[in-house]
């Protein structure tokens, strides 16, 4: 592998990673108390790769299916068990996005 | 059995002392759950007491008081438990008198519950948690609980019925086998009963409050803003709860001045809330076994890159410490430095050759002096050795709180690793306090080993560069911007029509500290990775 060099930007990329630029990164816990981290094979938050290359593009694209069968039910509300009936008031989240609450503490 | 004269005479004490007015005896903390009238309406339905005499489920665990919250506020939205404002709080209290973490328990997780980190350390050798239980929630989430056996074993179904599709979500291992096993593994490393717990129990009921209450000393630090001093004061509101008023000096010279209520929970964890001009603040205090210390964090619940971290001492307890010094690092051959020494019951009539500084510093002059500080004026001689000091005036002595350097050699910009998270419109955004730090060699002519020296944040020159990723996603134009105080504010959430597919304003770039030291041309760089991500839909603990 010492005669093959990197000539794009991905392979350089993929170098530096080999090289051990990056440590390898478990948790990243949000800022709040006793909440949760992240799945990255893809996550929530970020992909397998830790990169977002591998999120839904835009994440509203899929946002319904994250929540309904409760995903990510640390990061977005699950409709399974949880939360049943929160994304009744928008039918279309790439549109009307700003319609879809934020549930914050409480019950 | 006991002899009937000393029953007589103890009769005969306890009447004396009631004729006269004193205290009754201190009696020992509760050991299980005491009867409570609001508890029996509102959770005794289901949680009876068994046979035993201990409350069904809960007198098994023991959480913290932010654990209890999220217990109880799942309560009310699956077992449609109904609460009144302010008794979801007299219920946490309640349950913490003796259900809690003991101090030392709580001190190893005490990051989670102040919210200040955003990464954590898992134990080594637990590659099975890390598959079945951490790529969800944080490792806090199962150190800050102890449970019997019993009860560890029944979260394997607790988990099963609240979020039924983790059984396909984390499809690639067996994760009804995989829970089984870790769970028998955790009830044998976080059991109801330790040493700790059962030490803590037995403090005296009634000695918190007065313990507690009064003035501490602070002496703590705000990434972006830089270091303070100040004063706590606590001052009982009635069964458990505080009045609290913190008051700060920056070494910018602004004054914060906060009022706000605190409760205690368990004797030593303090919760406190404060309405600044920044948002709704809380407070995390931590207060040492002896009443004499404690350790606190605070963050801005409204501006998560708002946050800080300190330390109290009690004024009282007679113990003369020096606490920091300003500045921190003294560069080899300066010469009229006013240094501050922020310490507690420092001596106020101090002549220069009670103060140590080690060699090849020599105090010049005594300017100001108080018993929570001390201000002189020093000469650092041009060959004054590198490294740490041992400060020491008079009785009080402090260590690793000052160094000498000749040079700054290198920079590092922390949080190492930073998230942010778009948002401003719909949802809140998070946005990420960077700082430069400088760091000296250290005395054995090395840098970045153990023994170099932190020199402390400098001013920067900030900017961020495109992380190489997925070719031409361009993210620096859209994730968001940097201040030169260091701050990234991520851009708004919601699609994006200028980037392909519409997507977030999320990305992955470099965040890059510049500096040159003064009187050098050497300019000095380092940088942090950041990942602007998308927001959150859901912040079940914030209260």
């Amino acid at each position: 592998m010492k005669h093959v060099k990197a000539i794009n930007l991905r392979a350089q990329a993929l170098e530096a990673r080999a090289k051990g630029e990056l440590p390898d990164i478990y948790a990243l816990q949000m800022q709040l108390p006793m909440s949760c981290s992240t799945v990255f094979d893809p996550g929530w938050e970020v992909d397998g790769m830790f990169g977002l290359a591998g999120l839904c593009q835009p994440m509203e694209n899929d946002l319904y299916g994250c929540s309904a069968d409760c995903w990510w039910p640390a990061q977005v509300p699950d409709e399974l068990v949880n939360y049943p009936g929160w994304s009744d008031q928008c039918s279309a989240a790439v549109r009307d996005w700003q319609k879809i609450k934020f549930i914050q503490g409480g019950p | 059995m006991i002899p009937r004269e000393w029953t007589k005479a103890l009769a005969a004490v306890a009447t004396l002392s009631f004729l006269l007015g004193l205290s009754p005896p201190v009696l020992a903390a509760p050991a299980g759950l005491p009867k409570n009238p609001l508890f029996a309406l509102k959770c005794g339905i289901c949680h009876r007491p068994q046979k035993d005499g201990r409350v069904r489920r809960l007198e098994s665990m023991r959480k913290s008081p932010e654990g209890w919250e999220r217990s109880i506020q799942r309560m009310e939205r699956l077992q449609r438990v109904k609460l009144q404002p302010g008794e979801r709080e007299a219920l946490v209290k309640l349950l913490c008198q003796s259900l809690t973490l003991a101090p030392a328990e709580s001190r190893k997780v005490f990051y989670a519950l102040a919210g200040k980190d955003p990464r954590e350390e898992i134990p080594p050798g637990k590659e099975k948690l890390k598959e079945a239980c951490t790529r969800c929630h944080s490792y806090a989430t199962i150190a800050a609980q102890r449970r019997t056996r019993e009860e560890w074993l029944k979260l394997k179904s607790l988990h099963l019925s609240l979020y039924p599709a983790l059984v396909y979500q984390l499809r690639e291992i067996d994760w009804p086998m995989v829970a089984d096993e870790i769970l028998k593994s955790l009830a044998k490393t976080f059991p109801f009963e330790t040493p700790e717990w059962k030490a803590w129990k037995k403090r005296p009921a009634q000695s918190s409050a007065g313990r507690l209450a009064g003035s501490w000393r602070v002496i703590g630090s705000q990434p972006g803003r830089g270091s303070y001093v100040g004063s706590l004061e606590l001052k009982p509101s009635g069964d458990g709860d505080y009045e609290v008023k913190r008051t700060v000096l920056y070494e910018g010279g602004q004054e914060e001045s906060w009022t706000g209520k605190g409760t205690l929970y368990g004797g030593y964890a303090l919760r406190a809330y404060f309405s600044t001009s920044e948002g709704r603040t809380k407070g995390t205090f931590s207060f040492f076994p002896g009443g004499k210390t404690m350790e606190g964090s605070w963050l801005c619940m409204d501006k998560l890159y708002l946050a800080g971290d300190e330390i109290g001492h009690r004024w009282g307890t007679g113990e003369a410490k020096v606490l920091s010094l300003s500045p921190g690092a003294l560069k080899q051959g300066s010469s009229h430095v006013h240094l501050a020494l922020q310490g507690i019951h420092l001596p106020t009539s101090p002549r220069p050759a009670d103060l140590h500084l080690g060699p090849g510093i020599a105090i010049s002059k005594i300017l100001k002096a108080s018993p929570g500080q001390l201000v002189v004026e020093v000469e650092v001689q041009g060959n004054a050795p590198i490294g740490e000091r041992h400060v020491t005036v008079g009785k009080a002595s402090g260590k690793g709180i000052l160094v000498v350097y000749d040079r700054v050699d290198y920079l590092q910009v922390v949080p190492e690793f930073g998230l942010a998270r778009v948002g401003g419109q719909a949802n809140p955004a998070k946005a990420e306090q960077f700082e430069a730090i400088a760091y000296n060699r250290g005395p054995d002519g090395t840098p970045h080993t153990r023994d170099d020296l932190r020199l402390g944040p400098v001013k920067a020159h900030w900017s961020v560069e495109e992380y190489f990723y997925s070719p031409e996603d361009r993210d620096v134009e859209y994730v968001g911007k940097i201040d030169q105080n260091g701050l990234f504010l991520p851009s708004a959430e919601g699609p994006n029509p200028q980037r392909p597919f519409k997507t977030n304003n999320v990305g992955n770039v470099w965040v890059v500290a510049t500096y040159r030291p003064d009187g050098t041309d050497q300019e000095l760089k380092a940088k942090a990775f950041l990942l602007v991500t998308v927001q959150l839909f859901l912040q079940e603990t914030m209260n």
